[in-house]
Order: C-alpha cells, then sequence, then structure tokens
C-alpha cells in the first residue's frame, strides 16, 4: 500500500478526493440526505458538485499533461480510488456536523441506515445512539431491594 | 479471424487524423483514467442513492458486483496473459498512435474489462446508471481501437470478460449469504448504507 504514497500517487489520491466530494454533494442533494450537504440549499450543493467534478477532472488533466504523465498502475489506482473516497466521506461528515452543528435536532427517534442522515448531521446521529444506548442501560438496570 | 480482426483495426486506425477534435476527445478518453474513474465515480453515486431503503439496498448490492466483478477480472486477466501474449497492434504492424506505447499484453483488453465489469454491476442495479455506465465502456473500447492499442477483438473479448465476470459475480452472491446482508448491515449499522 506505501508504494502507492509517491508524488502521482498523492496527486492521483488529491484528484479523487475532490471529484468524491462533489459526488458525495450531488448523491446527498439529489437523495435528500441533508445531514451529508455542506451547505443547505440543494441547488447550490449540485452546483457544487458539480465544479468540484468537473474542476478535479481538468485541474488533474492539466497537470498530468492529459494523462500523459500520470502514471499509476491499475492495483494502485484501485487502492488510491479507495483511500480518496473514504478520504472524502470522512471529510463530508466531518465538515457537514461542523458546519450544522446548531440544526434543530428531531425528537429522539430510532435511526436507521443512510435514512438518519435526512434529517440529522453525523455527529448528531451518533449522539441520538449514544444517548438511546444509555436509557437502555438505565432501563435494563435490576432494581434495588429495599430492606 | 486474426487476419479479419487486424484488417478492420487498421481500417479503423486509419480514421486517426481526419477530423483532429475527435482525435483530440478519443486522446483523452482512451487512458486509464477518464473514464475508469468517471465509473467508479457513478458506483460512489450509486452507493448513496435510492428513494427507499429497498432501492438503495439493491444500488448497493450492485456496487459490491461491481467492485466484485472488478477483482474477478484482475484475476482473470492476470492469468490469462501468464498463458497467452500477444503484442499490441504497434509492434506487428504501421499504426497511428494516438498514446503512449503500453507494454503489458494486447489480448483482452484490460482497460475495456473493467469498464464492462462496472458498468454490467452497476446495470444490474440501476437500468438508466447502466446505460450511461455501458455508454462509457463503449467508449472506452472503441477509442483504444482507434487510438492503436488494441485490435477488436482483444476489446470484444474484454467486453465478455467484464461482463462475464460480473455475471458470475452476481449469480454466486447469494451462495455467499449471509455475508453480503452482514456488510450491508455493518453499513447501516454506522448509517453509511
Amino acid at each position: 500500500m506505501l508504494e502507492a504514497l509517491t508524488l502521482p500517487g498523492l496527486i492521483y489520491f488529491t484528484f479523487i478526493f475532490l471529484a468524491a466530494l462533489g459526488v458525495l454533494q450531488i448523491a446527498a442533494a439529489l437523495n435528500s440526505l441533508r445531514g451529508l450537504l455542506l451547505v443547505r440549499n440543494k441547488f447550490l450543493s449540485i452546483l457544487i458538485g458539480i465544479v468540484l467534478v468537473a474542476g478535479a477532472f481538468v485541474w488533474y488533466l492539466n497537470l498530468t499533461n492529459g494523462f500523459l504523465l500520470a502514471k499509476i498502475e491499475g492495483e494502485q489506482q484501485g487502492i488510491l480510488f479507495l483511500l480518496g473516497s473514504s478520504a472524502a466521506l470522512l471529510v463530508t461528515l466531518i465538515l457537514a456536523s461542523l458546519f450544522h452543528w446548531n440544526r434543530s435536532m428531531p425528537s429522539l427517534q430510532e435511526t436507521n441506515g443512510l435514512d438518519a442522515l435526512k434529517e440529522m448531521t453525523y455527529w448528531q446521529v451518533l449522539r441520538v445512539q449514544l444517548r438511546g444506548k444509555a436509557r437502555e442501560k438505565a432501563t435494563s438496570k435490576p432494581p434495588k431491594l429495599r430492606r | 479471424m486474426f487476419d479479419l480482426d487486424t484488417a478492420l483495426f487498421l481500417w479503423i486506425n486509419s480514421l486517426v487524423g481526419a477530423v483532429p477534435l475527435v482525435d483530440r476527445f478519443f486522446f483523452w478518453a482512451m487512458n486509464d483514467y477518464l473514464i475508469p474513474v468517471a465509473l467508479s465515480l457513478l458506483s460512489v453515486g450509486l452507493w448513496f442513492s435510492g428513494s427507499s431503503e429497498q432501492e438503495r439496498e439493491r444500488h448497493q448490492r450492485g456496487v459490491l458486483v461491481a467492485a466484485l466483478g472488478l477483482l474477478l477480472v484482475n484475476l482473470l486477466i492476470r492469468e490469462m496473459n501468464q498463458v497467452y501474449f500477444r503484442p499490441r497492434p504497434f509492434v506487428d504492424h504501421e499504426v497511428k498512435l494516438l498514446f503512449y506505447k503500453p507494454p503489458d499484453p494486447s489480448f483482452p483488453s484490460n482497460a475495456t474489462a473493467v469498464g464492462f465489469a462496472i458498468a454490467a454491476g452497476l446495470g444490474f442495479a440501476n437500468k438508466r446508471v447502466g446505460a450511461l455506465a455501458y455508454i462509457m465502456a463503449v467508449t472506452l473500447g472503441i477509442t483504444r481501437i482507434y487510438g492503436g492499442v488494441h485490435y477488436p477483438l482483444d476489446v470484444l473479448v474484454g467486453a465478455l470478460i467484464g461482463y462475464g465476470s460480473s455475471y458470475l459475480v452476481r449469480a454466486i452472491l447469494p451462495y455467499l449469504e449471509p455475508l453480503p446482508t452482514w456488510l450491508l448491515k455493518i453499513g447501516r449499522k454506522v448509517h453509511l448504507a
């Protein structure tokens, strides 16, 4: 895996990171996953997504002289794609949680899969989950016997 | 068979230079970055798409099929390359080359196989996204013949291997249960599926 961390590898990683960041914004906006959006406006999110994807391709195309200087082997490409897109997802989750930290939280409810991100940020989802677990623990404690 | 393949290749490749704008587009489309990355990004987008939980799960299973199909393609082609080495067209013929000279074997087309493996996986899950992915995969195959790095037969067999791999993975997936379901359940637990 370390072999992938050459200068062309890092440039490819950045290209994938930026493009995946854009794809995530477009997918989140089109599927109402508000917890993944960096800005509240859906239209603006799609626009940001398109600019990120197109910008990443144009930047990489220019930097590698029309891909001629890219020189990333197939296996390396796969690893770097996985790393780049995972990093983009992580950054999206963190930034969306930070940007919307004060978003009103819906009442405590059962959250399921990605649907939870329709109303809450990832940080809020984690908080709801932790609170739910704490409540569960509290209610499952056996009552103390009085003598 | 090979004569016909070569004749077809030489005819397609003879079109290089006729329209410079087409050459420019094909030069960008034929490399290992533009279309393969676009297809992979399409998979990322599909993972997060779906109007209902059921639809999203179908999409995610499609992405899993594409990813496993891709692995199978790489294994198969690696083994095939050990058994049979067909030189690139520019080795034996005078070719108008649009790209650099790849050193690996010509048969089968690895890039086309990768494109078709992803397209098939996505196509099984979502027809519209699949259609877009197939257009990209076909474009990749055609541009690689046009640009002088593959014979038509390389691309045709590459496409069959790519599609066949994802088809096979899709057929095997139910026998791998409960592994795929567990994977999706873990994803759902951490709210990423």
